[in-house]
């Protein structure tokens, strides 16, 4: 019987998956909480590599703590972009309705 | 404010008001994420956190509050399954931490059987005053509860994607007699946009292994759950081949072996070839070859009786009659010569069986898995806003 061919490798790339690992490839700006998430997953695994040494757990845990920190920055830093971003497109409506009325209320 | 003070010797347990039980039970079972920075980095967390609080109760000798702690933890666990039951994640979690949760007890029973891993450590941190054998039974129904809950939900997720990925699907080019014209003929990858392929199954596995993974279910369990859902995958994959003439052919069988030889190397590749998995795909792969060998001869039909030991005869008759050939080279199955199947398989003791129970569910069991962590320096995360209970 023949051996069924070989399944083309292409799949990969267009990656919505890249694995955890991926997220410590982004760039900061485009990290998002669910990427904490995953650095948080990968640094987990790796730690409890080290084994059970009370410093490595101590470690742990102030990670765990600058974790947080990055995933409170994520979250608000976008909350606020967002917030800033809303604000500066309804003032440049208001600049550009005012334009508008202007010329037509002078003239 | 924090003084920085000389790290204080710890014992490994968690104290809290009587009074906040609810909220401990609250802010770590019901509203928890399954997903965030402290549960990913320590998986098992909220388990070993709820078992150092059984701790200080224990030493305390305050059966009252143990009770009452336990009670509270399995009705949560209970309620947040009852409410999130559908979402994969959230069940994944559960089992997880019921099993941590379990595997504690256990560790820290005080019996020996389960010590012979502790460090000097772990067994000082032995619970002194109750036995919990009793809770511990109530944990495991619960936990095979949750498995079964799993095993439902993924069901579910897979169902909708075996017929159309498995034997649809092409993944083979040309492979059919059905000419591709037009419209179909395009790549696979692009060619069924919204149908299920081989790949959207294998994405699919990928995603509830990871999932467990990082969960950091025990792997003896993450075995049971992929032999599962091969199971499915099979059982569904082997009933429908038995129930369409259209997927009865030599080069179906062709694409099946071929589907069948990239689920192995999704195993190979997770490093779970022992974990039953592979086995379970043996009907439906007997059923492949069974489309595939010559089916012409007496020494065809012994050929075939000695292969297919994992189809009752039913399913055997069955394939050969639905049988259809699509290329020139391929002939009708004669009925003499299923006859003669039928004569040669007619002392096999086999059952009545066409159809497999694609429902069925293998026992599950929870092997004792200790862990080699240190309750004493466990720290509470700030993000699971557990403020009021305290190291002692």
């Amino acid at each position: 019987m023949e051996e069924p061919p070989l399944r083309e490798e292409e799949e990969e790339g267009d990656g919505d998956e890249v694995g955890p690992e991926g997220a410590l490839d982004k760039s900061p700006s485009q990290l998002t909480a669910e990427d904490v998430y995953d650095i948080s997953y990968v640094m987990g695994r790796e730690l409890m590599a080290l084994g059970s040494d009370p410093r490595v757990t101590q470690l742990q845990f102030k990670i765990v703590r600058v974790l947080e920190m990055l995933e409170a920055l994520v979250n608000e830093g976008s909350l606020e972009a967002e917030e800033l971003r809303m604000e500066r497109d309804s003032l440049r409506k208001e600049l550009q309705a005012l334009r508008r009325e202007g010329p037509s209320a002078g003239g | 404010v924090n003084i920085p003070r000389k790290e204080k010797d710890f014992q490994g347990m968690l104290e809290y008001k009587k009074e906040d039980e609810q909220k401990l039970v609250k802010n770590l079972i019901l509203e928890l994420k399954p997903r965030g920075v402290a549960v990913n980095l320590i998986p098992g967390l909220p388990a070993y956190i709820l078992f150092m609080c059984v701790r200080h109760a224990d030493y305390l000798n305050d059966d009252q509050k143990v009770r009452s702690l336990l009670t509270s933890t399995i009705n949560s666990i209970k309620k947040v399954l009852k409410k999130r039951g559908d979402d994969f994640e959230t069940v994944s979690f559960w089992l997880s931490n019921t099993c941590r949760f379990l595997h504690c007890l256990k560790q820290y029973s005080g019996e020996e059987g389960f010590m012979k891993h502790n460090t000097s450590r772990q067994n000082e941190h032995c619970l002194t005053n109750f036995d919990l054998a009793e809770y511990r039974q109530v944990l495991s129904d619960l936990a095979i509860q949750i498995y079964q809950q799993l095993v439902r939900v993924l069901e579910n997720i897979l169902q909708p994607m075996i017929v159309s990925g498995m034997l649809e699907h092409e993944t083979i080019q040309g492979m059919s007699g059905v000419k591709p014209t037009g419209l179909r003929k395009r790549t696979s990858s692009i060619a069924d946009e919204g149908a299920y392929t081989l790949d959207s199954i294998i994405q699919q596995l990928n995603s509830f292994h990871s999932v467990m993974c990082q969960h950091g279910m025990d792997p003896e369990l993450i075995k049971q759950v992929v032999k599962q859902m091969f199971y499915i995958v099979g059982a569904v994959t082997l009933n429908n081949l038995l129930l369409r003439k259209d997927v009865c052919s030599w080069s179906k069988g062709m694409q099946i072996r071929y589907n069948v030889s990239q689920l192995e190397e999704w195993l190979r590749d997770k490093n779970l070839m022992n974990s039953g998995a592979k086995e379970t795909l043996e009907p439906l792969i007997q059923a492949a070859q069974l489309l595939q060998v010559k089916k012409k001869t007496d020494e065809d039909a012994e050929a075939i009786c000695s292969m297919c030991n994992a189809l009752t005869t039913l399913q055997i008759v069955k394939v050969l009659f639905l049988y259809t050939p699509v290329h020139e080279f391929e002939e009708r199955v004669s009925a003499s010569f299923i006859r003669t199947i039928q004569m040669r398989l007619r002392d096999r003791k086999d059952s009545p069986q066409l159809l497999m129970d694609a429902k069925h569910t293998f026992p599950v069991t929870f092997p004792f898995n200790p862990s080699s962590l240190a309750l004493e320096t466990i720290q509470i995360p700030a993000s699971l806003g557990l403020g009021f209970i305290s190291r002692v």
